[in-house]
């Protein structure tokens, strides 16, 4: 029997979707309003958005494969100023992703906004994103196709989280500078290095994601730039 | 590559499964009425996959693409297919996620050996192997989508992928 690898199966599924995509039909030839009764029954589905239902099999899964929470808050608290902060990083490993978020009591004021005082040669902005929760800046080289994207947030209301694949990733972690980072290098599921930064003192996550080298996140982290707000 | 997720605001959350519901409610159920073969297991069908789809809506953000009207159109179709399963157990017949149903919307050819091949196996498995290695869905959610388990979805997929390859050597041989 033919064996494939899992590239090839990829490849495969995606072309065989795009087809799939193309031969269905255009979904306003069967509109029909939904009657009071379903719109009632969608209810309890609105008030749920966004969490997993609660059938029994998936409470089932939901234990057995949902989350392991690491709170590095014991890990960051070096200085007994620290100690009596109510924060907590947590880092959610699922199945396929790998999330980190920052929960706690949202007092770090949101004082300062943070800009990359470096990139590689032949980097332009070409995307930025701001608001009151978290910001996020593209950079583009041109000509080799490379891509840097720079994001951060701290706790806020709305609680950003940034979720990245880890599917069969060679990671690495450890400090650099005043961070606690944690790395996944590029291979055949992604083509970036992604890496977290946890700034505890200042309650921030940095996110780089970049497909030149590792060296280059590092870089990048050290030449940033803060700015108070 | 990184995904921020920036919660959606609840608000909007819910203005947008209200969109798809408005917008795919009847194409749902006609998938569901065409497994089930009655009214109310097609709406409790319809219920169901908008339980998957308001468990992460942020998978459906753009609920007018081809994407999420392929993703929905599978969701709602497996949906069906669980009901039709459930009614069958309780009827004291078995099935399982290795029980074929028609699906009307096979590309004619898909541009290569190994992806014709996909459209020719049955059509559970496809949607197992599409769900998982293109739409980028979990085992975990894929075992709520069809009903099944973790470990029934990994034992689905496994036999997906040998039907598939013995699908492709019977393709060479022709």
């Amino acid at each position: 029997m033919k064996r494939m690898t899992k590239r090839e199966l990829r490849t495969a599924c995606s072309l065989y979707a795009a087809s799939f995509e193309q031969a269905l039909p255009d979904p306003s030839l069967y509109a029909v309003r939904p009657s009071d009764a379903s719109f009632a029954r969608m209810q309890p589905v609105l008030e749920n958005a966004g969490r997993l239902s609660p059938g029994p099999a998936l409470r089932r899964l939901a234990a057995a494969a949902a989350v392991v929470v690491i709170c590095f808050s014991s890990w960051f608290t070096a200085d007994a100023g620290a100690r009596e902060k109510i924060i907590t990083w947590t880092k959610e490993i699922y199945e396929n992703t790998i999330s980190y978020k920052l929960e706690g009591d949202g007092d770090n004021g949101e004082l300062y906004t943070y800009e990359l005082g470096w990139v590689p040669r032949g980097f332009k902005e070409v995307r930025r994103h701001r608001n009151s929760d978290f910001s996020e800046t593209v950079y583009r080289n041109e000509k080799s196709r490379e891509v840097i994207v720079f994001a951060y947030y701290g706790q806020t209301e709305y609680a950003p989280v940034s979720v990245i694949s880890i599917e069969e990733r060679e990671a690495e972690s450890g400090t650099f500078l005043n961070y606690y980072y944690e790395m996944y290098m590029a291979d055949e599921h992604s083509s970036t290095y992604d890496t977290i930064f946890i700034d505890t003192d200042n309650e921030m996550v940095f996110a780089i994601s970049t497909n030149r080298d590792k060296e280059t996140a590092f870089k990048l982290i050290k030449k940033m730039k803060r700015f108070k707000k | 590559m990184f995904v921020i997720l920036l919660s959606l605001l609840p608000e909007d959350e819910q203005a947008l499964i209200l969109s798809i519901f408005d917008r795919y409610y009847g194409y749902m159920k006609k998938i569901a009425f065409s497994v089930l073969g009655n009214d109310e297991d097609a709406e409790d069908a319809v219920q169901d996959a908008m339980e998957v789809i308001a468990s992460a809506p942020y998978k459906y953000s753009e609920p007018h693409t081809k994407a999420v009207l392929a993703k929905i159109t599978i969701i709602a179709r497996n949906k069906a297919i669980d009901i039709y399963r459930r009614n069958r157990r309780r009827s004291g017949l078995q099935t399982g996620l290795d029980d074929s149903f028609p699906d009307p919307y096979v590309p004619e050819s898909a541009g290569s050996g190994l992806a014709d091949a996909i459209g020719r196996i049955n059509s559970r498995y496809r949607d197992l192997l599409l769900m998982r290695y293109h739409y980028g869905y979990s085992i975990r959610e894929i075992a709520e989508m069809t009903g099944s388990t973790y470990g029934g979805v990994q034992r689905a997929l496994s036999r997906a992928k040998k039907a598939l390859a013995k699908e492709l050597e019977k393709g060479d041989d022709q």
